[in-house]
């Protein structure tokens, strides 16, 4: 069984909030997750998403706030623009849009986001295409 | 031919050491005695000496020699000393065989003598087996008719026509248009001297209408020339003018009546003339005419206008072109050039922006003759130009729509115009946009110092586009300064496009008439670039001035005195000796099929395919170089003094002992003998396996001189010649090439290997090359089996047989036929 | 002389006469003073090589417009292509424009795992012959349809349109499902590894199948299949047609008729289409066969026409704009209804650029030639 290479881009703030939370309560997760900050996944466009797979991630997850809670007060309008797109070429490409995930989790729950990560983890093993670069 | 008994004297050469040096020349003596027909065969130290020709007249004279086979340096360095010498004694010049047994054997095999000797054997053997075929020639005399004819009236032609006359010659100049003058008569000042153009032109048209041997015939065209150097007929049109112009006084009163008015084309259509005109005022003849093309009719006359006008009653509208013709004994052209037309390069707006002309529109608007006299205005408004722009280089150095050459003359023509701006107006902003300024002649880069001074701008680079504001009807001109690196707006009041020169249009149909052919920038080919460079290849025909190139007045006239003199050393000649290497053809065999007059570089050769009369060969145009022999599939051309007979005799002489050691080389005189020549001068050196046979040309080498090598046990043959477009007789070597590619086909179909004929193209000067050949042939003659060479020889002999015994079955039908 | 040398002297940069005309047509210099062509051969020719270092060489559109007035035809794009190959393998690339995504797209299509879903969009009208010996090449319409929906361009409806057309003109084709990206834009930046994964594997796609003739709509896959793949791969890869030369024809032979379109009409020459490939007329043809369409042309047109601005999405910029405002301009002037084009970047780029031309409300309105085409037949039918 391969290691799933799980790229997470999260934000500093709700996101990353949820990560440390699952540190502290000594929750584990696997080693082959890669944690990729930003400020707000208001940043993340499709070609940031795209190159995560061209270098050999086997899914992409973004994490951030609850829309409501947004630090930038972007409302969780971020581009879902980019986002669409993204899955648009995934799903085109024969990547299969189960590989990315928009996970908008509560401050600081760290349990939510180790369930997020393990579900994400099942359902990216459960898809048909792997990267070559591994 | 009475069949006298051969008496041959063989002259073996020591040439100092460096025969014997390297080769036993007794021994070659020896052997040579012992062949048949041989009388006597004599070693000499110094042959070409007084002594050693001495030495040879002698024993013609004792032994009653008639023929003499010499074995010693190239035939290319004393060949005509030593036919002088046998003459002498009595003996016709062309029953002398030279072979060389130093350049071509003791020099490149300096250290095998034992091979060297035997190769010089060889060699001997081979002379004496040409020798034994030789036949007495004579050499043709040709009379040469006292007369020239000189195409073309520009300043080039009016040079050579004055030239020739004042030094004795009737000339016959023949000008296409109304007036002599030509391009020069159309321009305003000449550079670097800055001289008045038709001012220095005019009193030598004069002289050209008034001298006593020039024939001056204008409004002329040449229709057709046949003949040969010496003796040319010429048929020449002279168009109708429809004015006597004997007669006319240039009043002038025809053109004020005459309804039709036109564009002038010698004023660049900037004004307009009538279709009773002069082309300008200094012309000669000094007559006006009658464009009948826009006359309002002559059949029936329409207006005749003009006929009421004229007192000197010298108009007649019924006159014909009638047909001169003449015979002269050399022919000078001088047709001239055309100029660029810009049209197609659409980025510069020529004829969409009025204020964008050509430097010949531009002669014509500051020239005091011109539609403006002189003053300088410009075709949209008629206002003086402040801001002038000069763009050069167009239609020249480019692939883009153009020719790819530099045109000569326009750099300075544009720095001469820019003096004559500023002569009319101190105040002129002139700009010169340019890539490079060629200012390489006497007092040129004097004048360009000067335009500089005077404060003319000349900024590198060349303009990518011209655009018109639609008002002022000024150009904008967007150019990179490539010295500054920045794109630079000029707005300017006028553009003139420094055109280049192309070769005219019509030069194809003269090429025709003339048997003339063009180097790669369309311009006439000169028989050699650097030492003949106003010859035509044709013998009898000289260049003068742009027909060759482009090139400035100074150089045409040059090149024109040139002309002139070597014209005049042929007429004064009175007799030409051509040597006697001429085809001559079995009207029996020949079956008009025209293959020979379609491959003669020369047209030497005059078949009349349809009446089926047999080809005749025009023997003084004939300069031997036996393509046509060669390509005559019915046998029916002989060669004098290379006959098939000789060279056959030469082949099987050679593959006489030891076939499969030797390799035959076919040798084209004039550049892969002679680069062999050079690479014995310069001691290469090279395995002795090669047998060669000098033929004049390589078009000489006929398909049956390979085969009967084939067929004699030859491993390998070369053939070889001058690199293509270097041929001494022009084209002979692409039927050459064409002749090889058919015999590969050939030879593949008998089952032997194509690659055991090569073909080579070796120029005089690549003596190593040469050599370097050689010995990559005695490499591939190694790889020849002598299955191969068995099988070849069987082959081909079996075909021969065949051949001969069909040909006696045919002889015997028609001789049945006869009966 | 090595294989770089001999690349470098075959684009001929030795026979510059360094005399600035095609600084003086590029529409880049015009708006970029860091940008002249003739500076960049002076500054990059080296003994035998070329220098990549040079920053400039990355804002290159493609256009031909230099070779177009150049005296000697230097290759000048084909000089920048080798040097910026070059650059890449040493460490310089270009910014790609769109974050990348195109580049990160065609690099992951030429990974043997992948398996795209390519051919949803297909309608079931289409009819496709059972052999492959005649190809449609689609190119990346379904991928940029996605990437510029939002800019209303509906890159799909192009090639529907120009299957609809062959249909029409019964001329039988075939489409791939595994079709990869033909890799032009690729090579042109330079990366001529990802390119040559790529062409290697259509290469490799099209023999194996027996696929004699192609024909396609996207100027840049009809370039690369003719001339980069046979240059490249080294042997030539099929017949390679352009539709509006495989339907102009019919056309004019009538038999083939389209519709009516009563507007007035411009059309873009695309720079690879045009200049590049010398197709400037057929596409016209389509246009004139359509009855009560005026054509009024642009100023310039032809061998002489404006580039849309944008080359392989990269480096799209400041001057970039400016040149495509440009073109906006020229077409607005000619008081055409439609832009016309059959190429699919050609439209995007301007539709791009219409949007953010300082508050300039789009004035005209910008479509496919195959769309606009296929369109008069269903005006007919009704």
């Amino acid at each position: 069984m391969r290691h799933n290479n799980i790229v997470v881009f999260t934000c500093n703030w709700d996101g990353l909030s949820c990560v440390e939370a699952a540190a502290q309560n000594r929750l584990s997760y696997p080693a082959s997750i890669k944690l990729v900050k930003v400020s707000c996944l208001s940043r993340i466009h499709s070609g940031l998403i795209l190159k995560a797979f061209e270098l050999g991630a086997d899914g992409v997850m973004l994490l951030g706030c609850q829309p409501e809670n947004c630090l930038y007060e972007k409302n969780g309008n971020f581009s879902s623009k980019e986002y669409d797109k993204a899955l648009g070429l995934m799903e085109l490409l024969g990547l299969g849009t189960e590989r990315l995930r928009l996970s908008r989790l509560p401050r600081g729950d760290g349990d939510a986001f180790i369930k997020e990560v393990e579900d994400f983890i099942g359902a990216v093993s459960k898809a048909a295409w792997c990267s070559t670069k591994s | 031919m009475a069949e006298e008994e051969l008496r041959i004297g063989v002259f073996v050469c020591d040439c100092g050491l460096n025969i014997a040096g390297s080769v036993d020349t007794e021994e070659v003596r020896l052997s040579a005695e012992k062949l048949p027909d041989v009388t006597v065969s004599v070693r000499n130290r110094y042959t070409c000496a007084d002594p050693g020709q001495a030495e040879i007249k002698r024993y013609i004279k004792e032994y009653n020699l008639n023929r003499v086979v010499v074995a010693s340096c190239t035939p290319r360095l004393h060949e005509s000393t030593f036919r002088k010498c046998v003459e002498e004694a009595g003996l016709n010049p062309y029953l002398m065989e030279m072979t060389s047994i130093r350049e071509h054997c003791s020099w490149v095999h300096l250290y095998d003598r034992e091979s060297a000797t035997k190769k010089a054997k060889d060699i001997v053997k081979i002379a004496v087996a040409r020798a034994r075929l030789l036949q007495p020639q004579h050499e043709m005399e040709i009379p040469v008719t006292d007369a020239a004819l000189v195409i073309g009236g520009g300043v080039a032609g009016i040079q050579a026509a004055l030239d020739l006359a004042d030094a004795g010659h009737q000339v016959y100049l023949v000008e296409e248009k109304p007036s002599i003058g030509g391009i020069m008569a159309e321009l305003d000042k000449t550079f670097p001297t800055m001289d008045c153009s038709i001012c220095v032109l005019g009193p030598k048209m004069m002289d050209v209408g008034r001298h006593p041997r020039i024939n001056l015939m204008t409004y002329s065209t040449v229709e057709s020339v046949s003949g040969y150097v010496g003796n040319f007929k010429v048929r020449i049109r002279r168009k109708a003018r429809y004015v006597d112009e004997t007669v006319c006084n240039v009043c002038g009163k025809c053109a004020e009546v005459c309804p039709v008015v036109l564009p002038d084309e010698f004023q660049q259509g900037f004004s307009s003339r009538k279709a009773a005109y002069i082309p300008f005022p200094q012309a000669v003849p000094s007559a006006f005419l009658i464009d009948m093309e826009h006359c309002l009719g002559n059949k029936p006359v329409a207006c005749a206008k003009c006929l009421d006008a004229c007192e000197k009653k010298c108009i007649d509208l019924h006159e014909h072109d009638h047909i001169v013709e003449v015979e002269v004994g050399a022919i000078i052209v001088a047709t001239g050039m055309d100029v660029y037309d810009p049209t197609k390069l659409d980025e510069y707006g020529y004829t969409i922006f009025e204020n964008v002309i050509t430097s010949m529109e531009f002669e014509r608007l500051i020239c005091g003759g011109g539609p403006t006299e002189g003053h300088l205005v410009r075709p949209s408004d008629h206002k003086t130009p402040k801001r002038i722009g000069f763009i050069q280089c167009v239609g020249s150095r480019t692939e883009n729509r153009g020719n790819p050459y530099c045109s000569n003359v326009c750099c300075m023509n544009t720095v001469k115009d820019s003096l004559l701006i500023k002569e009319h107006d101190p105040e002129a902003e002139i700009v010169v946009f340019y890539m490079d300024i060629r200012a390489f002649g006497k007092g040129f880069e004097d004048l360009l110092r000067r335009s500089r001074d005077a404060g003319v701008r000349y900024i590198r680079g060349l303009p990518g586009e011209v655009k018109e504001d639609p008002v002022t009807k000024n150009l904008i001109v967007k150019v990179e300064n490539t010295t500054t690196s920045r794109v630079e707006q000029y707005e300017l009041d006028m553009v003139v496009l420094s055109v280049g020169l192309e070769p005219k249009a019509s030069l194809k149909k003269l090429m025709s008439v003339l048997n003339l052919s063009q180097t790669s920038d369309g311009f006439l080919m000169e028989a050699h670039p650097k030492l003949r460079p106003v010859d035509a290849p044709t013998p009898g025909i000289f260049y003068a001035g742009c027909v060759e190139a482009p090139k400035d007045i100074k150089d045409s006239v040059t090149q024109a005195g040139a002309a002139a003199a070597r014209s005049s050393i042929l007429l004064n000649s009175g007799v030409l000796k051509g040597e006697a290497i001429k085809a001559i053809v079995d009207l029996e065999k020949c079956t008009s099929c025209g293959v020979c007059a379609r491959v003669c570089p020369y047209g030497a050769m005059k078949v009349d395919v349809k009446a089926k009369s047999g080809a005749q060969v025009v023997t003084a145009a004939c300069t031997g170089c036996g393509t046509c022999a060669a390509e005559c599939r019915f046998e029916a051309i002989t060669m004098q003094h290379f006959s098939d007979a000789q060279v056959l005799a030469q082949i099987d002489a050679a593959l006489e002992s030891e076939p499969d050691q030797k390799i035959i080389t076919f040798l084209c005189n004039w550049c892969s003998y002679a680069a062999g020549d050079l690479a014995g001068v310069s001691r290469m050196q090279f395995p002795p396996n090669n047998r060669f046979i000098r033929t004049m040309c390589s078009g000489r080498v006929d398909e049956n001189f390979i085969l009967r090598a084939f067929e004699k046990g030859s491993p390998l043959v070369l053939i070889s010649g001058c690199h293509l477009g270097d041929c001494h007789y022009i084209s002979a070597n692409h039927w050459t090439m064409r002749r090889a590619d058919k015999l590969w086909n050939k030879l593949e179909k008998l089952g032997i290997r194509p690659e055991r004929l090569q073909l080579e193209w070796i120029s005089a000067a690549e003596g190593a090359r040469f050599a370097q050949i050689m010995r990559e042939l005695e490499e591939m003659r190694q790889k020849v089996t002598a299955e191969e060479m068995a099988h070849a020889s069987k082959v081909l002999s079996e075909q021969r047989r065949k051949a001969k015994k069909e040909a006696e079955v045919e002889d015997e039908l028609t001789d049945a036929a006869k009966v | 002389m090595t294989r770089h040398k001999q690349e470098i002297k075959d684009t001929r940069i030795h026979l510059c006469l360094d005399c600035g005309k095609c600084t003086v047509v590029c529409p880049v210099a015009r708006y970029n003073p860091d940008f002249n062509p003739r500076l960049i051969v002076q500054r990059n020719m080296q003994h035998g090589g070329g220098n990549y270092t040079d920053e400039a060489i990355w804002s290159c559109l493609n256009c031909y417009m230099c070779l177009e007035r150049c005296n000697y035809h230097v290759q000048f794009p084909e000089f920048i292509r080798i040097l910026r190959t070059e650059g890449l393998t040493k460490g310089s690339r270009a910014q790609c424009s769109h974050g990348g995504v195109l580049q990160s797209t065609m690099h992951l299509m030429a990974d043997e795992k992948v398996k795209q879903q390519r051919l949803n969009w297909l309608p079931r009208d289409i009819k496709l012959s059972e052999q492959y010996d005649t190809l449609f090449f689609v190119g990346c319409a379904p991928y940029f349809d996605i990437m510029f929906k939002d800019l209303g361009v509906n890159t799909l409806q192009g090639v529907q349109s120009a299957l609809r057309l062959l249909n029409r003109a019964q001329i039988t084709f075939n489409l791939l499902d595994d079709e990869l990206c033909c890799g032009r834009d690729l090579l042109l930046q330079g990366d001529k590894e990802g390119f040559m994964s790529l062409a290697q594997a259509n290469a490799h796609k099209f023999h194996q199948l027996g696929v004699k003739k192609i024909i396609t709509s996207c100027p840049e896959c009809f370039y690369a299949l003719k001339v980069d793949y046979p240059k490249m791969l080294g042997k030539s890869v099929a017949e390679v047609v352009y539709w509006t030369e495989a339907v102009a024809p019919l056309l004019e032979s009538g038999n083939l008729r389209l519709g009516a379109l009563a507007k007035k009409v411009t059309y873009q020459d695309p720079c690879t289409l045009g200049r590049g490939l010398r197709i400037f007329e057929s596409p016209r043809k389509i246009l004139k066969a359509m009855s009560g369409l005026a054509l009024e042309e642009m100023q310039p047109n032809r061998e002489t026409a404006l580039c849309c601005g944008a080359s392989s999405w990269v480096h799209c910029g400041a001057a970039n704009r400016q040149i495509q405002d440009e073109r906006l301009t020229q077409a607005e002037a000619t008081g055409a209804e439609i832009l016309v084009t059959s190429c699919l970047k050609c439209r995007i780029h301007l539709k791009c650029a219409q949007q953010s031309r300082n508050g300039k409300k789009p004035k005209i309105e910008i479509q496919d030639l195959a769309t606009v085409a296929a369109g008069s037949l269903d005006e007919e039918a009704d």
